[in-house]
């Protein structure tokens, strides 16, 4: 092994020291012949040879030789070196290798002159060349490239190349996207390894409304628009869409859509969740008296729509929540906490860890976002409440609060199909401006991390109750970085509208087939093999433990909560002053006016019940299958450490992390099915079998697997202890002077690699969920009936078995 | 942050603080009275009284009655909210209508029991009902509170487990007192030369714990004695020093006088003994006291050659690393009391370390500012930089962070170490404890564990008695401290880390603190072996170990996966450590978990413990069939078809 010949590497100073020297590099030229993997459609820009890149591993003082190419889809490190000592990972993406960057994944450029780190800018790359380029990616990954011996001239073109594609504002044709799918032709998109099922609903027919709208109950009081079909009304909506039944179609047409609340979901007692985006400002005083008495209209229309009598609650979000730029100022400080450069600045920063967290905001942005969302599942569920959430362009807090809200309310969400149609119907469907939100094309102004914020809320919401997702946070991981793989159109657009207006290349839209389209990322077989999308799901998920335990089991006890329902909107007392404190917001003014506020509820009426509401359900044992009401308490928001702090090699615990536990239990769950087989096979066959049927499959060891599962490498440096390296003590104390001498420990982690136990997705997930729906009822009684069905493989097996014994 | 306190019933702020014990040092005192609650618990209690007072008809709001058969015949409601006992506990006083200032869901009134053991308040004003079951060994403090209507008073009790009580209570002219001395009397049975509960505790446990550590045994375990290392008898009346165990391993060939020699060079003779040797390398951790080098460097000979044949009786590497638990200038700060540390001058092949740890009053500080932050609110929007300002998680991660290096150096550098501080006692045993914990996956089982707090902590002579004060009333005392605590919280730290790799679960941990301080067993009282031996610990009371060892399924981690052989390294950072929520915040309702995981992976195992006999039962009847008709077998043998699962 080529990385115990250098030996040593206590150096002090950061002269590297390589496996290889450079001189041996230039002599044999080893790297001409690497060729990168290139998609599709990918084209090569520019390369560099004779590129170092460090490993943080070591301190970033070795590294290994290699090429550095920049195509027009990624950066992409290439060495003969590295592939000798690549570590197997469980994780292997079929569009990214470890050492790829995809263009837009470049979060920020450094260069370092005589050891200062200066920002490389587009416009502004100096001549001189950096001795190290470092690159800060979206997905938290740190590379350090050494150029200092490589050629000059290709090192400036390099750099220049990778500033400007990365950084330059782009167009939207410009994106990879469009040569890959021009270039793949017949690009196989659709089945091409497992079919998932359930499917996820798209949202892009007709009747994906009308089973959604079935599923919750809605069909009778809302209908499916199709007067928007090619975006005849608005390029702002979907081509369909729900909206109350007594709403006509004119009235759509009438302002494009605004100002009209868009069905999101409907509860079992009948209210509902809409949203709706403000209309525009009102020019003349003719024109708004016709909107004022549009919006007297509007509590009727809602109000009409239910048999029961019900009332209506406006929730503009921008008055309570944080601004898109709060948001977006507080995760760049956030993630500037997670992108140390090495050993030494990680400890640094570790002693006042808290507080600078704290200052982030980052938290307490999600908390307000999770107490919302409450807020709103209070008065679905305990008032019996309809609530519409406004915003100004219904695209952004809209979805997040939405989808949140549907999330913690209908176990449907937590599932995986469920959670990706939620995307589909509140993020895709709803406009969410992708393109803009996550700046793909580099115009800086408009980007927000929003869906990234709903994806928190749900890890929150996840790790807080981990039984009852169907998917894991490795999922959750896995879809906040497919964010920054543009190919997918999920995330490429700002609309419907703007996918099927470019997908449908040039003017000859007849000619354009299905199989033209970009992929979506819900086609997980383009990004992963079955291994790793095996470990979407959580083995521990509580299966749904009756067909349609949505309709038969919440009426009821919900409404037994003993507060008393909120009188109707008709004797509603007018509004107290303190509803309307943000007087600054012109989208209140306008929009809402006095007579709208006639029939909102106040802030302070509310507040009371929602903790009472609150503790009276913290109070009870959890239904997995119910309600889910987030904790927000300060201890109880946690960071997603998954996504954080996976590639920190200092916060790395080899042979701990949960997935040790989550190992343990699957295990658990595979003995018990093992003795299943065995004792069905007995009363089966009624006959000795082999005596050694071993059918336990050997599992990983705990002590193999490391808190960044299923990220990250273990490599060997990762078995020693991290040791912080404070500026308080004298004694400068390294770990990096006993390396494991026997080669045998490394062959070892490498044997051992941790590969989910699951060989057929199908086959074994499916049992997993079936079997550990047994496991959360909690009486020694239920807990035999549970045994006993586990043995119900038929009546007759049982039947057999009790015959069996009297003999 | 100041607290107010009000002594008088003038309920005038002050910006002073007022003692209201004995007098106390103000800088170190343990717990700062919580004066601005005191201001609002009368505040309540006045709210409430009136009320009360109004509402109830009832003449005599306030029974007391020794006899207190008497009151359970003639009241139902009494009946109902009568305290369980314990055998051997017997009730000492009983008050009805008595109000507890829940600052969690408000005033609850119910029926306060005072027993020798334990306070228990119970209402069955609610459903389910209210109780509060207290320990008299956690009362830090009580302290009452004179009335804002002449016949009312109130209590305020300071708990040692993170959280204060208060109760509002009418007082009647018979029994003005009786509430609160006997409280008194039997929360500080030791300040008053009364024996406590633990010798009166009669369980019978079907284990008997104090059989669980056999040093002799665990020497054994760690395959001692050897040819370098020998199981000295020198101690065994506790001459050489009174505050270590009677069996301890020294070097082979170090004669009885040169440790006598050594023995008056360090502090409290505590001479450097073994606590754990590496079963491959040989490499050992010693642990000691300082040695008494003083301000004029006084050097020992048989001290200096003692610790070369420790570094000698270790083939493998040539350098002796002693680690000093201290700050370097307190280390120095020492040699001016005749304490200090080797020189590397001295002892030659030696190298000196210094950890940076904090000493104990350091500790009780930050205990102290951790309690104000966690109770009874908390701050959510500030909650991290609140956590921050305590430096509770930070003196965490400085031991952890020591802990490994220590391991590191034995581990890695097949070195042997001597750690020590300045008695010996306290740093010392968390530091070596630690390392053990992380070398030895043995330390890592429910046996392991009880025996390694049974040999590094009490065995080495933690003084229990002094840093938690069982049953004394000197609540200011400056020489209590939560070191053990801070010792468990790394554990639980470490089982965070690696969920799968200890035994024991949380609530293991759980237990073994709250019986630190509720005087039930006699595991943690008195200061050291030799005190324990003369007041017949083992015969008069019993284990804490007897009660868990009882019942060790309650006690196990369902997802305990042996590691066998492996050294595991926590990671010392703050990205990793957290506040142990479970037990710092637990008295917060909204805090407590719902249905924990490992509840369910209980339950799976259960689950497969039934199957497996059932297989086990149908093979056994399977094989009896076999030899009875082999008819039978003619069908195809061995065809093992995977068999549907039905849905």
């Amino acid at each position: 092994m080529l990385s115990l010949g250098s030996g040593g590497g206590k150096t002090a100073k950061p002269s590297f020291v390589s496996y290889v020297s450079p001189e041996e590099i230039k002599k044999e030229n080893v790297n001409d012949d690497l060729k990168p993997h290139l998609l599709p459609g990918e084209l090569v820009i520019c390369e560099a040879n004779t590129v170092v890149k460090y490993s943080r591993e070591d301190s970033l003082q070795r590294g290994f030789y290699g090429k550095l190419v920049c195509t027009n889809f990624k950066i992409s490190f290439l060495s003969a070196e590295q592939l000798l000592d690549e570590v197997e990972q469980s994780y292997k993406n079929k569009l990214m290798g470890e050492n790829d960057i995809s263009l837009h994944c470049v979060d920020q450029i450094f260069g370092v002159y005589d050891d200062k780190k200066k920002p490389l800018l587009p416009g502004a790359v100096k001549n001189k060349i950096p001795e190290k380029l470092l690159l800060y990616c979206k997905d938290f990954r740190v590379f350090h490239f050494g150029l200092r011996y490589t050629k000059e001239e290709d090192a400036r073109r390099l750099i220049r190349g990778i500033v400007h594609h990365c950084l330059n504002p782009t167009s939207l044709k410009c994106l990879f996207a469009f040569s890959y799918v021009g270039a793949a032709g017949g690009l196989k998109v659709g089945p091409v390894g497992i079919e998932e099922e359930p499917p996820t609903i798209m949202f892009e027919t007709k009747n994906d409304w009308k089973v959604e709208l079935d599923r919750t109950g809605g069909l009778l009081t809302y209908r499916i628009i199709s007067s928007n079909e090619n975006y005849k009304i608005s390029t702002r909506l979907p081509q369909f869409f729900a909206v109350p039944s007594t709403v006509a179609d004119d009235d759509i047409k009438k302002y494009k859509g605004k100002g009209i609340p868009l069905w999101c979901w409907s509860h079992s007692s009948g209210c509902a969740l809409l949203k709706m985006a403000a209309l525009p400002e009102i020019a003349d005083d003719s024109t708004s008296q016709m909107d004022k008495s549009w919006i007297d209209r509007l509590p009727q229309l809602l109000g009409e729509n239910h048999p029961l009598d019900h009332t209506i609650r406006t929730e503009i979000l921008s008055a309570t929540l944080p601004t898109l730029q709060e948001i977006q100022a507080s995760y760049n400080r956030f993630k500037q906490l997670f992108l140390p450069d090495n050993a030494a600045e990680f400890w640094e920063s570790d002693i006042k860890w808290l507080s600078v967290l704290e200052n982030t905001n980052w938290l307490e942005v999600i908390r307000q976002c999770l107490k919302k969302a409450l807020d709103i599942v209070e008065c679905l569920e305990q008032r019996n409440t309809s609530v519409v959430l406004v915003e100004e362009n219904c695209s952004d807090l809209c979805c997040l609060i939405a989808s949140l809200v549907q999330v913690i309310i209908d176990p449907h969400f937590r599932t995986l199909s469920g959670f990706q149609s939620l995307i589909q119907k509140e993020w895709v469907m709803g406009c969410h401006c992708f393109l803009d939100r996550c700046n793909l094309l580099r115009s800086n102004d408009k980007e927000a991390p929003v869906f990234l914020l709903f994806l928190e809320c749900v890890w929150q919401l996840l790790q807080q109750y981990p039984p009852a997702f169907e998917f894991t946070e490795t999922y959750v991981t896995i879809l906040s970085d497919s964010m920054f793989i543009p190919i997918f159109s999920t995330f490429l657009f700002n609309s419907p509208w703007q996918r099927d207006n470019n997908q449908m290349l040039d003017e000859d839209r007849r000619m354009v087939s299905r199989s033209l389209k970009l992929p979506s990322v819900w086609e997980w077989s383009v990004q992963f093999e079955n291994s790793v999308q095996a470990l979407f799901y959580n083995p521990l998920y509580i299966g749904k433990p009756k067909m349609d335990n949505r309709r038969t089991q919440r009426v009821k006890p919900q409404r037994q909560m003993s507060l008393p329902s909120s009188p109707s909107y008709h004797s509603r007392p007018s509004p107290r002053k303190g509803f309307f404190r943000e007087e600054t917001d012109h989208l209140i003014k306008t929009f809402l006016g006095k007579k709208i506020s006639r029939w909102t509820l106040t802030a302070e009426d509310h507040s009371v019940g929602y903790k009472l509401f609150y503790e009276n359900w913290r109070s009870k044992p959890i239904d997995h299958h119910g309600l889910l009401l987030p904790l927000h308490d300060g201890p109880a928001l946690r960071i997603w450490g998954q996504r954080y702090l996976r590639w920190i090699p200092e916060v790395q615990i080899p042979g701990g992390g949960s997935i040790t536990a989550l190992n343990k239990a699957c295990e658990i769950i595979d003995e018990i099915k093992t003795l299943q087989t065995k004792v069905s096979q007995r009363i089966l066959k009624r006959q000795p079998s082999s005596p050694n049927i071993d059918i336990f499959t050997p599992f990983h060891e705990s002590s193999r697997l490391s808190s960044t599962f299923p990220f990250g490498t273990l490599r060997r440096q990762s078995i020693k202890p991290r040791i912080p390296v404070s500026t308080n003590l004298s004694m400068s104390f390294g770990s990096m002077e006993n390396l494991p001498d026997d080669e045998e420990d490394l062959v070892h982690w490498k044997n051992n690699n941790f590969a989910w136990k699951h060989s057929n997705l199908h086959e074994q997930h499916l049992p997993f969920g079936e079997l550990s729906m047994y496991l959360d009822k909690l009486k020694y009684e239920e807990f035999l009936v549970a045994i006993s069905s586990i043995f119900q493989l038929n009546p007759l097996n049982m039947h057999s078995l009790s015959l069996y014994k009297c003999k | 942050m100041d607290r107010l306190v009000t002594s008088d019933s003038l309920a005038t702020k002050k910006p002073a603080r007022l003692a209201t014990g004995s007098g106390q040092a103000s800088a170190d005192s343990p717990e700062s009275p919580a004066g601005s609650h005191v201001e609002w618990c009368k505040q309540l209690i006045a709210a409430t009284i009136s009320t009360q007072l109004s509402t109830a008809a009832v003449p005599d709001n306030i029974s007391i009655s020794k006899d207190y058969r008497v009151l359970r015949d003639g009241n139902k409601l009494a009946q109902m909210e009568e305290a369980p006992l314990f055998p051997g506990e017997a009730i000492k006083a009983i008050a009805k209508d008595v109000t507890y200032i829940c600052p969690f869901i408000g005033a609850i009134s119910g029926t306060l029991t005072v027993t020798e053991y334990k306070l228990y308040f119970k209402s069955v004003e609610r459903d389910p009902p209210f109780t509060l079951d207290v320990p008299l060994g956690v009362v830090n403090r009580i302290e009452k509170i004179a009335g804002i209507q002449e016949n009312s008073c109130g209590l305020e009790i300071v708990c040692k487990d993170m959280r204060n009580l208060r109760f509002a209570y009418k007082q009647e002219e018979h029994g003005k007192l009786e509430i609160f001395e006997n409280l008194t009397q039997f929360a500080f049975p030791v300040s008053r030369n009364l024996p406590l509960f633990a010798v009166k505790y009669k369980e019978n446990y079907p284990v008997q714990g104090w059989k669980v550590y056999d040093p002799v045994a665990e020497y054994k375990r760690q395959g001692l004695p050897n040819e370098s290392w020998a199981i000295s008898k020198i101690n065994s009346n506790y001459e050489l020093c009174d505050t270590y165990p009677s069996v301890v391993v020294v070097p082979t060939s170090v004669k009885d006088d040169d440790l006598c020699r050594v023995a008056a060079f360090r502090t409290r003779g505590r001479i450097p003994v073994l606590s754990w040797i590496h079963p491959e390398s040989q490499a050992t951790i010693t642990r000691c006291s300082q040695p008494m080098v003083g301000p004029n460097d006084k050097r020992c000979k048989e001290d200096e050659k003692y610790l070369q044949t420790i570094m000698d009786a270790n083939a493998q590497s040539h350098k002796l690393i002693i680690f000093d638990a201290r700050q370097s200038s307190v280390a120095d700060a020492n040699k001016a009391k005749g304490g200090g540390y080797e020189s590397e001058t001295a002892y030659s092949n030696a190298e000196l370390v210094f950890l940076e740890i904090h000493n104990i009053h350091v500790m009780r500080e930050s205990l102290r500012k951790l309690k104000d932050i966690v109770y009874p609110v908390i701050d959510e929007s500030k909650w991290l930089s609140n956590i921050d300002s305590t430096h509770w998680l930070e003196y965490i991660r400085i031991l952890l962070a020591g802990a490994v290096r220590i391991a590191d150096k034995v581990e890695s550098a097949k070195t042997s170490v001597v750690v020590h501080c300045s008695d010996g006692w306290d740093r010392t045993s968390q530091l070596t404890a630690l390392t053990m914990l992380i070398l030895d996956s043995y330390y890592r089982t429910i046996k392991g564990f009880e025996v390694l707090i049974e040999k590094e902590w009490l065995s080495f002579g933690h003084r229990f008695a002094v840093r938690i004060g069982h049953g004394d009333e000197n609540h200011a005392d400056a020489d209590r401290s939560p070191i053990f605590l801070q010792f468990i919280d790394c554990v639980w730290q470490m089982t965070k880390q690696f969920p799968a790799a200890f035994e024991f679960n949380e609530l293991f941990l759980l237990t073994i603190l709250d019986h630190l301080y509720s005087c039930l067993f006699g595991t943690f009282l008195y200061n050291c072996e030799q005190q324990r031996a003369k007041e017949e610990v083992q015969a008069k009371t019993v284990s804490l170990w007897s009660y868990v060892n009882s019942q060790l399924e309650e006690f196990t981690n369902p997802f305990y996966v042996n590691y066998e052989n492996h050294v595991l390294y926590p990671v010392a950072s703050l990205r990793h450590l957290e506040l142990w929520v479970n037990y710092y915040v637990r008295w917060n309702p909204r805090m407590r978990p719902q249905v924990p995981i490992h509840q369910n992976c209980k339950e799976l195992l259960s689950i497969r413990a039934e199957l497996q006999k059932k297989v086990e039962e149908l093979q056994r009847e399977v094989s009896n069939m076999a030899v009875s008709s082999s008819s039978e077998r003619a069908s195809p043998t061995h065809s093992v078809s995977p068999v549907q699962t039905t849905v």
